[in-house]
C-alpha cells in the first residue's frame, strides 16, 4: 500500500471532494479577482500623470495655474521642463504632497485640473473635491446638513489645527472614513456641488464647528466628549 | 475498484495542486502587501525627516532674527519662517493619522507661521520692539524643545522599522511634544494667539445682537413662518458663535437668532424653473428688497458671481457714501426666477454696530502703475486678518486685460490690499 492509499480513505476523499475542494476553488477564483482589479487600477494611476517631457495643453493650464499662484515663474509654453517640475516640487512640498515632482491624481486634484488620461468626467477643483467629500459623506443628509459638511472642512483649512489647504484636509491620514473606504471616489451629484459652492461663497451653518458625527454610528469615544454646538440631520456638530 | 481508486487520485492531485495555487497566491499578496507596506512607510519617513529639516530651519531662522537689527533682514527672515511653517504643517499633518499627540505640534507651527507673518508685515514697516524680540526668544525655545522631541522620536527607530508604526504604536518622546505644548508647561506669547483665525474667534462679539433680548423657539417658527409664508417646525439649535435655532419646511431651513430673532441664515434647496434668465438689475432689486423685509436695510450690492443657473451676490452695509464690507451679506438668487434662494448675514451678526464715520484724507498721492485704467474710487472700510478694521480709498480699473481692486490706507495712501478678478469659464469670477 503506497502512502496516498494509506491516507486516501472513503472519509478523507469526501471531505476533498465536497469541502475542500470547493473552497479552495472559490479562494483561488476570489484572489485572482481581486488581484486582477488591484492591477488594473494600478495601471490607471501610472496613466494619468503629467512629469518631465510631458507636453500639450493640460501642461499648459497646469503652469497657468501655478504662475497664478506664484509658485512658477517660466514661461507657460505647455512643455514640463525644469522650471515646471521645480514649481510642482514646490506645490507639492507647500501643499503637504507627496514631492516627487510629477502630477498625479493628488497633485492634479489639488491644482485644479483633470488629467485627460484618467478616462474619468470629473474636473478637479477644490470645489469638485469638497464636492466629493460632501457626496460621500453627507448624501441622503438635508441639504443645509451637506453644507455643513462642507463648512467643517473649510473651516478645518482655517484652523491652525489642521492643515492649510482642501486638500490637505481632506486627505489627512484617517480624516474621514470615506477616504480610506474609497467613496471619496463616487461621482457627486448637484446638490453636493451646490453645497460645496455654498460653503465656499462663505455660507457656514455650523459657525466654526470643526468636527461632525453620527451619533448612532460612531464609534470614537473621544469625539463623543466634545459639546455638541447644532444637530442637522443625522449628524451632530462640535468645535 | 481501480478505476475508484484513479478518480481518487485525480481529486487528491486537483486538491494539492489547488492548496499549492492558494498558497502561491497568498505569498504573492502577502508580499504586495508588505511591498505597499514599505513604500508608505517610505513616504511616512520621508514626512518625518523632512518635518525635522524644516523645524532645525525655523529655529535657525528664529535664532538669526533675533540678532538681524535691520528690518529688511529681520522681514526675509520672519517670511522665511512662514514658510517654512506652512510646508512643515504639510509633513506634520501626514504623521498626524497615528499619533494625538502631533496635533498640538502641528497647531503650534500653524500658529508660528500666523505670527511671524504678522511680524514681517510689522517689520517692514515699523521694525519690531522688545516686548516681540522677547516673544521670538520663546518662540525659539519651544521650537528648540520641540525639534529635540522630534529627534528623540526618530532615535527610537533608527535602528530599523518605520516611523509610522512607531507613532502608531505611540513613541514616548512624542508625547513629551504634548505635555510640552498642550498642558501649559511652555508660556505661550499671548499675541499668537491673535494671528488669523485664532482660538478666540469663536468668542468673537455678535456686535449687532448686543442688547438685543432673547426670543423663544415658538418665535423663531413664527418669525419664518411670517417671512416665509409657509408651516415650519423647530428643528434645534446652535450654540456656536452666533446662538440661533433652526427652523425647516420641507427644502427650506432657515436660522433665526436668539438674540433679536433675525434671519441669519436662510436657504431654499427646490430645483428652479424658468426658461429664460432675468437680467442683473432685477435679481439685484429682489435681494435688496428681501433683505430689506429682513430688516438689512442700507444694503448695497457690491459684488455678482453668476455660476450657472445662480447668482451669488455681496451686499455691504452703506452709509454717507462709505461702503462697510465688514458687514456684509450674501445672498444667493435664482437666475430663472429672481427667487432668493439662500441668504448669509454671519459677517453683518457679527460686525455691524453704530460707528463714527471714518477719518478719509483728500484722495491726492494714491499711486497706480502707468498703464493703470482707473474706473471708480470708492470709500471703504476693510477688515483685516487681525479682526480689525481700517478705512481706505478702493479705486478699481483695468490692467493688462485684467481687472483689480486696489485698496489704500486712507490717510497713509499705502497699498494696503490687491485683489484681481479671475474669470473662471462657465463658473463665474473669482476675486482673489
Amino acid at each position: 500500500m503506497n502512502i496516498i492509499e494509506k491516507y486516501l480513505t472513503p472519509k478523507t476523499d469526501k471531505i476533498l471532494r465536497f469541502v475542500v475542494a470547493p473552497l479552495v476553488l472559490v479562494a483561488v477564483v476570489g484572489l485572482v479577482l481581486v488581484g486582477l482589479n488591484g492591477f488594473s487600477a494600478d495601471t490607471e494611476a501610472e496613466a494619468a500623470s503629467l512629469k518631465m517631457g510631458s507636453s500639450g495643453s493640460t501642461v499648459r493650464e497646469l503652469q497657468t495655474r501655478l504662475k497664478n499662484w506664484g509658485y512658477y515663474t517660466g514661461s507657460v509654453d505647455g512643455i514640463f521642463g525644469s522650471q515646471t517640475y521645480a514649481a510642482v516640487k514646490y506645490f507639492q512640498r507647500v501643499n503637504g504632497l507627496q514631492v516627487d515632482g510629477i502630477v498625479g491624481p493628488a497633485t492634479a486634484a489639488a491644482v485644479g485640473i483633470r488629467l485627460s488620461s484618467s478616462g474619468s468626467s470629473y474636473s478637479s477643483s477644490d470645489e469638485y473635491l469638497l464636492a466629493r467629500l460632501v457626496y460621500a459623506e453627507a448624501r441622503g443628509e438635508p441639504y443645509v446638513g451637506q453644507v455643513a459638511v462642507a463648512a467643517v472642512v473649510l473651516n478645518r483649512v482655517r484652523s491652525s489645527s489642521f492643515p492649510n489647504t482642501i486638500a490637505g484636509v481632506i486627505y489627512q491620514p484617517w480624516a474621514f472614513s470615506v477616504v480610506n473606504d474609497g467613496q471619496i471616489n463616487l461621482s457627486p451629484d448637484q446638490n453636493a456641488i451646490n453645497a460645496a459652492r455654498d460653503a465656499m461663497n462663505g455660507w457656514d451653518p455650523t459657525y466654526g464647528c470643526l468636527y461632525y458625527y453620527n451619533p448612532v454610528t460612531a464609534t470614537n469615544s473621544w469625539i463623543k466628549q466634545k459639546p455638541i454646538h447644532l444637530t442637522i440631520g443625522s449628524h451632530v456638530f462640535c468645535a | 475498484m481501480k478505476k475508484e481508486r484513479k478518480i481518487r487520485i485525480v481529486h487528491l492531485c486537483a486538491a494539492l495542486l489547488l492548496t499549492a495555487a492558494l498558497a502561491v497566491s497568498l505569498g504573492f499578496f502577502a508580499d504586495r502587501q508588505n511591498s505597499y507596506a514599505a513604500e508608505i512607510g517610505a513616504l511616512y519617513d520621508a514626512a518625518y525627516y523632512s518635518a525635522v529639516d524644516n523645524l532645525g530651519d525655523i529655529e535657525n531662522k528664529l535664532k538669526k532674527v533675533g540678532v538681524a537689527t535691520s528690518a529688511r533682514l529681520q522681514r526675509e527672515l520672519l517670511e522665511d519662517i512662514y514658510t517654512s511653517s506652512e510646508v512643515t504643517v504639510g509633513f506634520l499633518a501626514t504623521l498626524s493619522g497615528k499619533n494625538d499627540e502631533i496635533e498640538p505640534a502641528l497647531k503650534f507651527v500653524n500658529q508660528l507661521g500666523d505670527y511671524s507673518r504678522y511680524l514681517a508685515e510689522k517689520a517692514d514697516a515699523e521694525g519690531l520692539d522688545e516686548r516681540e524680540r522677547e516673544k521670538l526668544g520663546e518662540l525659539t525655545d519651544i521650537v528648540e524643545k520641540l525639534n529635540e522631541a522630534f529627534l528623540a522620536a526618530g532615535e527610537d527607530v533608527a535602528s530599523g522599522g518605520n516611523i509610522y508604526n512607531a507613532l502608531g504604536k505611540g513613541i514616548t518622546a512624542l508625547d513629551g511634544i504634548h505635555d510640552m505644548i498642550d498642558s501649559g508647561n511652555v508660556d505661550y506669547p499671548e499675541l499668537i494667539y491673535d494671528g488669523p483665525f485664532s482660538d478666540g474667534l469663536n468668542d468673537r462679539e455678535t456686535k449687532f445682537l448686543s442688547g438685543k433680548g432673547t426670543v423663544s423657539p415658538e418665535t423663531a417658527v413664527e418669525t419664518a413662518k411670517l417671512r416665509f409664508g409657509s408651516e415650519f417646525t423647530y428643528a434645534g439649535e446652535g450654540t456656536l458663535g452666533i446662538d440661533t435655532y433652526l427652523v425647516v419646511s420641507g427644502e427650506r431651513s432657515v436660522q433665526i437668532t436668539k438674540a433679536g430673532g433675525y434671519v441669519v441664515q436662510y436657504s431654499d434647496a427646490s430645483i428652479p424653473s424658468g426658461s429664460a434668465y432675468k437680467d442683473s438689475d432685477e435679481l439685484t432689486a429682489s435681494a435688496t428688497e428681501f433683505l430689506r423685509q429682513l430688516g438689512y436695510a442700507s444694503m448695497k450690492a457690491v459684488w455678482i458671481s453668476e455660476q450657472t443657473d445662480t447668482v451669488y451676490i455681496n451686499f455691504a452695509y452703506t452709509q454717507d457714501d462709505v461702503v462697510y464690507y465688514p458687514d456684509i451679506v450674501k445672498v444667493k438668487v435664482d437666475r430663472y426666477t429672481a427667487a432668493v434662494t439662500g441668504m448669509e448675514a454671519m459677517n453683518y451678526i457679527y460686525n455691524h454696530t453704530e460707528r463714527e464715520l471714518p477719518a478719509f484724507g483728500p484722495d491726492t498721492g494714491i499711486s497706480l502703475p502707468e498703464g493703470f485704467e482707473r474706473k471708480s474710487l470708492v470709500k471703504c472700510l476693510i477688515p483685516t486678518e487681525w479682526n480689525t478694521e481700517i478705512a481706505a480709498y478702493e479705486v478699481s480699473g483695468e490692467y493688462g486685460g485684467d481687472t483689480y481692486y486696489v485698496y489704500f490706507d486712507a490717510e497713509t495712501k499705502n497699498e494696503v490690499r490687491i485683489m484681481r478678478v479671475i474669470k473662471n469659464g462657465n463658473e463665474g469670477n473669482l476675486i482673489v
